[in-house]
């Protein structure tokens, strides 16, 4: 996977293989942000950040610590036959914890205009199976550091593109008469799954290797 | 004080039960799983040079049938990238001191993600004996049915040169049926796969040239 | 603290149907539903995910019921975490060494259990409040409840989407053409949101009180 571009896999991340109608993450939070357009923004904007930052400091992590022989460069060579990965999706986790909790201080004291406005949502990110979920596809894509960088940054505007369109459209939907049965989860899901089949259109737009 | 001292130890104790129970599970199933994982690679070296492995052999039993059977050669060609070392390698299969079957691993860009499979030749890489897609994100039905069986048997018996003698293979689209010894049907609305699979073929085939120049023993 | 009703508290049949149907994790708590999409496009794959679910978050509960007393406020959510990941790993080891083939196809999704909401909702919402007999019936009668869910989407999906289903012998006449739809993304969305109107029109939900 060394050739391709991060420019190509950022845009692919958005477009053709967006880590939510294409790959099912985040939906938990999609199903309980995309009410509002504003809050669907706000969500969208903090999860590009975190996202891009932690596939980042993972990936960092995994072949500096995790990864079978990546601790040489520390050990030596008697280092060469040391696996943690079994360790990695707690690691992975911790650090996006971590980087959320960080985040929220952060913003609390620096503006706290915005950290009322995320609300909930700030810590509700960790456990965001997006975000965790965008570190392990970069490791079972074996994605080098740029592409990941790409990657993240990429899966995290696609997520927030595609949150913000559902609000658009739940918004238009509270004037329609939705049959009783379909009222709610429902209808959001037939609404995805219709976004998801034109998201498709998009296949081959992009050369992916 | 004493509530943060406790939230440390409590978190300590927690990390450290946690990651023992999590080390001691990933001990006891290491071999099992490295075995898994290399006989996955192994089953598709196998498979493609038609050495037959029953159903439901075991790892270390598939493991054993590979190590008996195929022979690893160097060669000078590669593909350049990450896998390098994977793609200057040859997969023999002898008969009497002879190569019966040789087979190359390819990779290339798919529509969706990346397509990894190994192509085999007989041992004067004239004639194609067989082609596997062992990793590939293709769209199930469309371009998906590249592994499928109809689509990899149309490859036995091809010939690896085109009329005009270079290396290569074309897989028809667009309506056009294969004909002669140098092509193949592609996937009725699987026009990208198809092409995408033509040309990652046809740059393999490029090194046959060379790789008949250089090669060196392995094992 | 219930007085009443030995070990159960007298409470394990409604919880046990409580978690299973009238309030499904999945279509009256919509929570879990990534893996429910992701998983679902063979029926095989649904139940092992199904037993992952069940294993997962009765495990995690009872460990977080018996240690609700002594979780620190401050780091709560990391603990709960920590605990379910170590089960969800364990599984996946497991799996990935003993069912290789289905690890392939399940993919991270296995991992990605950790952050599954169901896991974690019911460790929030129950665990740290009930005792621990209790917590296993409510963790085992949720997983049971995202099971219905995906094994009915994961049976139509496959039915109508390859024409067969190999693990149980079944499939269509020849002359139906298989929906290929129903394998991809948006088929899935789509399912799901059928299968979730049928349960409400079965059992229309009780009208929220908010």
């Amino acid at each position: 996977m060394a050739e391709v571009s991060p420019l190509t896999i950022l845009i692919a991340a958005i477009f053709t293989n967006n880590i939510l109608l294409a790959n099912f993450l985040g939906m938990c939070s999609f199903l309980a942000c995309s009410k509002n357009i504003d809050t669907a923004a706000g969500l969208g904007t903090a999860v590009v950040f975190v996202m891009t930052c932690t596939t980042t400091l993972n990936y960092i992590i995994y072949y500096a610590f995790l990864s079978k022989g990546a601790m040489v460069w520390i050990f030596g060579e008697r280092a060469a036959e040391w696996d943690l990965t079994s360790l990695a999706y707690i690691v992975f986790i911790a650090v996006i914890a971590a980087f959320v909790q960080f985040v929220e201080m952060f913003v609390e004291k620096y503006s706290p205009a915005l950290y009322h406005a995320l609300g909930i949502f700030l810590p509700l990110i960790t456990v965001n199976c997006a975000i965790l979920g965008a570190s392990l596809f970069m490791i079972i894509r074996e994605y080098s550091f740029w592409q990941t960088v790409g990657f993240g940054f990429g899966a995290g505007v696609g997520f927030a593109m595609a949150i913000t369109l559902m609000a658009g459209l739940r918004t238009k939907m509270g004037y329609s008469n939705v049959p009783k049965a379909f009222q709610g989860v429902s209808i959001t899901m037939i609404v995805t799954g219709i976004m998801a089949l034109a998201f498709m259109g998009f296949a081959g737009m992009v050369n992916i290797q | 004080m004493n509530d943060s001292t406790y939230t440390v130890f409590f978190a300590v104790v927690l990390g450290t039960v946690c990651a023992v129970i999590l080390t001691a599970v990933g001990q006891f199933t290491q071999p099992f799983r490295e075995a898994n994982a290399e006989a996955e690679i192994k089953k598709n070296i196998l498979s493609v040079l038609d050495i037959k492995v029953a159903e439901g052999t075991s790892p270390a039993d598939l493991i054993k049938i590979y190590e008996k059977n195929v022979k690893i050669e160097k060669t000078g060609a590669t593909e350049g990238g990450k896998s390098a070392s994977k793609n200057s390698k040859r997969y023999l299969r002898m008969e009497n001191g002879k190569i019966q079957t040789a087979a190359v691993h390819f990779s290339g860009p798919g529509l969706w993600g990346p397509v990894y499979g190994y192509l085999a030749t007989d041992g004067s890489m004239k004639n194609i004996k067989g082609i596997t897609f062992y990793k590939h994100e293709e769209t199930p039905g469309l371009g998906g049915e590249i592994d499928a069986d109809w689509f990899r048997d149309q490859f036995k018996g091809k010939s690896t040169r085109r009329s005009d003698g270079s290396f290569g293979i074309t897989v028809c689209t667009g309506g056009k049926k294969a004909s002669g010894n140098n092509e193949v049907d592609g996937i009725t609305g699987a026009t990208l796969t198809s092409e995408k699979v033509q040309a990652m073929l046809v740059k393999v085939m490029q090194t046959f040239d060379k790789s008949k120049t250089s090669s060196k023993e392995v094992k | 603290m219930s007085t009443h009703g030995g070990v159960c508290c007298g409470k394990c049949g409604e919880t046990l149907i409580a978690g299973a149907w009238r309030n499904n994790p999945i279509s009256i708590q919509v929570l879990g539903v990534c893996s429910a999409l992701a998983v679902t496009s063979r029926l095989e794959n649904s139940l092992v995910m199904s037993a992952a679910l069940i294993f997962v978050t009765a495990m995690s509960n009872l460990i977080v019921s018996v240690l609700r007393t002594s979780i620190p406020r401050r780091i709560r959510m990391i603990a709960e975490v920590a605990i379910i990941a170590t089960f969800v790993i364990m599984f996946d080891q497991l799996l990935k060494g003993f069912y290789f083939d289905m690890s392939k196809q399940l993919g991270p999704y296995v991992g990605l259990i950790i952050t599954n909401c169901i896991v974690m909702g019911r460790a929030e919402a129950f665990a740290l409040q009930n005792p621990p007999v209790l917590s296993i019936v409510d963790g085992i009668a949720n997983g049971i409840g995202y099971g219905i869910v995906l094994t009915a989407i994961g049976f139509f999906r496959e039915l109508f989407g390859t024409g067969a289903i190999p693990m149980l012998g079944l499939s269509l006449p020849a002359a139906y053409v298989p929906n290929q739809m129903l394998i991809l993304a948006p088929g899935a969305f789509v399912a799901l949101g059928f299968l979730v109107a049928l349960f409400n029109w079965i059992s229309p939900k009780e009208e929220e009180a908010n």
